[in-house]
């Protein structure tokens, strides 16, 4: 019977001797919740919840809500110092990073290193060795030192050896978000493949659409506590809002983080409402004031909600189409319309 | 507790990883070099022909007597002092495997403890070699060697275990230890003869952990058989490090992670 059960779950982080003024306050705005006093970051808090056979479980929240420390504490390198985390059946963990890579040592090599601590035998390992190659897509380049690989090859490495062995449990940290378009697809038919293996799947992500076509339940997390937890479409529904309301109160990095949003959602072919695009555009715009693909996006979407566009926003856009397609006769004589106005209000 | 244990019995179960370790990392040190682990039993080699050369002259003693003393010295404490010094950073060197797998810790410590039986191994070329130069039988009492370094791998473990705790707590600890064993190979018996110092100032090697470690190597090495008082303290550390450290770690166990 395989299962995860945590109970009140708290894990503190101790960083007060190390930290000077300036970097509380930076600490303050990654995550967790930050006593400055005490120097003490509260990374999960009081996290309650149990994974039962079958549930495929995306986590999901901002930079520093504790997903990367939560499934460390479900896998047991931390141990929390509240509450209880129970789990049975095998475990395996695909973090960012590997156990016992050596760059030094060649990508063959290395499988060996790393499927050793990951729990198989040399035994195993030498007999998953060629399939574990095939799919890293590496060839000739697993005979080269692993210091020579890019950060997507190293990723590519990892991530072959890592799904290579069958675990009750497995825990996803952000897996995917490196390396080529390719192989992210590839990446996620073995995660799936796995997770049906598997009894138990949970996956970090800040991605709602990667989570929404792998997972079937979602918990959503928040300076360490657990915001929301249901079906996976209800709570990227909860993210993607927290998300547009954040955006909307400061815009800046949330605003670029919604735009990303809605541009993953849209590669994976789902349509996501033109109001939140809207907001996303309006606030990286702030920003970037002059990017001709966001204006032209912006003026598209706003047409197309029949919502009336700003001057200023509708004479950069028509500019930025006039240099792509100069002879476009409509957008011509609108542009010339719109200046035509403004002259004469600068007469005025 | 129970951690501790289940860490214990896990370790035992890998132990084709911590073997692993220890093997590949002496690999890796000395791939695409010509010796290879010789270069590091040539670095003592080179000591021993130089300092024998100088201080047997202004010391007025004779060369080959010298020398015989020299290289059994050398060759148990290149040992005895790698473990200490090594075990500053056993745990911290670890830094990304500790953090993506849970591992028992113990790994690491057999993993450093195998990789320096394996350089020591190395080093014993440097007493053969020495041996037939001057053409000397092989003596029985060199049989103690197997006993003697059986329990001072012993005693590694539980300091490597020890040391690399706490000096991943207090990171300070790894500069003062590398300091206070290169002190350490001057106070203890290593170079000089041990029955030349003061009966005022026995008790410096008589209460000194690290002399009664050395000769449980050297004395072998050396065609001698150690004293029963070198077997005691042997046996006594091990008892007692081993409670210190079954201790700590059990009280640490669950701090360790933060510490990184």
């Amino acid at each position: 019977m395989t299962g995860i059960s945590l109970d009140n779950v708290t894990v503190e982080f101790n960083v007060g001797g190390t930290l000077n003024s300036a970097m509380r306050g930076f600490s303050r705005r990654v995550g967790g919740r930050f006593n400055a006093e005490s120097g003490i970051v509260r990374a999960l808090d009081g996290v309650s919840f149990n994974l039962a056979e079958g549930e495929r479980v995306g986590l999901i929240g901002h930079n520093g809500a504790g997903k990367s420390t939560l499934l460390r504490t479900i896998s047991g390198i931390y141990a929390p110092q509240i509450g209880k985390v129970s789990t049975q059946g095998s475990i395996s963990a695909l973090f960012s990073g590997s156990p016992g890579i050596e760059p030094d040592d060649t990508g063959y090599q290395n499988i060996l290193n790393c499927g050793l601590f990951l729990g198989m035998s040399k035994k195993e390992i030498r007999s998953k060795i060629d399939e574990i190659a095939e799919f890293s897509g590496l060839g000739e380049y697993l005979g080269l030192p692993v210091r020579t690989y890019s950060s997507g090859m190293n990723m590519r490495l990892s991530f072959s050896i890592a799904t290579s062995i069958n675990p009750q449990i497995l825990l996803v940290d952000e897996a995917l978000g490196t390396g080529d378009a390719r192989f992210a697809e590839k990446a996620q038919q073995r995660i799936l493949q796995l997770a049906e293996r598997s009894s138990i799947l949970v996956m970090a992500s800040h991605s709602p659409a990667l989570l929404k076509s792998i997972c079937n339940r979602g918990i959503l997390l928040e300076q360490g506590k657990v915001l929301h937890d249901g079906p996976i479409d209800e709570v990227a529904e909860v993210y993607r809002e927290s998300i547009v309301k954040s955006a909307e109160l400061d815009g800046g990095q949330n605003g670029e983080r919604l735009l990303q949003m809605v541009q993953e959602s849209a590669q994976r072919g789902e349509t996501v409402p033109l109001h939140i695009e809207e907001v996303a555009l309006q606030h990286v715009l702030r920003s970037r004031p002059d990017d001709a693909i966001l204006l032209r996006r912006l003026y598209r979407i706003l047409k197309e909600q029949n919502k009336e566009v700003p001057r200023d926003i509708e004479v950069k856009a028509l500019e930025s189409i006039l240099s792509i397609k100069p002879e476009d006769k409509a957008t011509m004589r609108r542009l010339a319309e719109l200046k035509a106005v403004e002259d004469s209000a600068a007469d005025a | 507790m129970n951690a501790v244990i289940s860490d214990i019995i896990r370790t035992t179960k890998l132990t084709e990883l911590w073997m692993h370790l220890g093997w590949s990392e002496v690999e890796r040190r000395y791939r695409r070099t010509l010796l290879g682990p010789l270069w590091h039993t040539l670095t003592i080699a080179v000591f021993i022909l130089s300092m024998g050369l100088i201080w047997a002259s202004v010391l007025n003693i004779d060369f080959r007597e010298f020398v015989f003393h020299l290289t059994p010295s050398l060759i148990a404490w290149s040992l005895i002092s790698s473990v200490i010094v090594e075990a500053t950073s056993v745990f911290l060197r670890a830094k990304q495997t500790v953090l993506t797998v849970n591992l028992p810790y113990p790994v690491l410590v057999l993993g450093l403890v195998w990789k320096l039986v394996i350089s020591f191994a190395h080093h014993l070329s440097l007493m053969v070699i020495l041996m037939v130069v001057y053409e000397t039988p092989p003596s029985f009492n060199q049989l103690f060697l197997i006993p003697g370094l059986a329990l001072v791998m012993l005693n590694s473990v539980w300091i490597v275990m020890l040391v690399g705790i706490i000096c991943l707590r207090f990171r300070d600890l790894q500069m003062f230890i590398s300091v206070a064993m290169n002190i350490a190979q001057f106070v203890t018996p290593v170079y000089w003869p041990v029955e030349r110092i003061a009966p005022s100032l026995g008790w410096v090697v008589q209460y000194n952990p690290l002399y009664h470690q050395l000769q449980l190597i050297r004395e072998p090495l050396a065609g001698r058989a150690p004293d029963i008082e070198n077997w005691l303290w042997g046996l006594s550390m091990l008892a007692v490090g081993l409670t210190i450290t079954a201790v700590t770690y059990t009280l640490s166990r669950k701090r360790l992670a933060y510490w990184f």
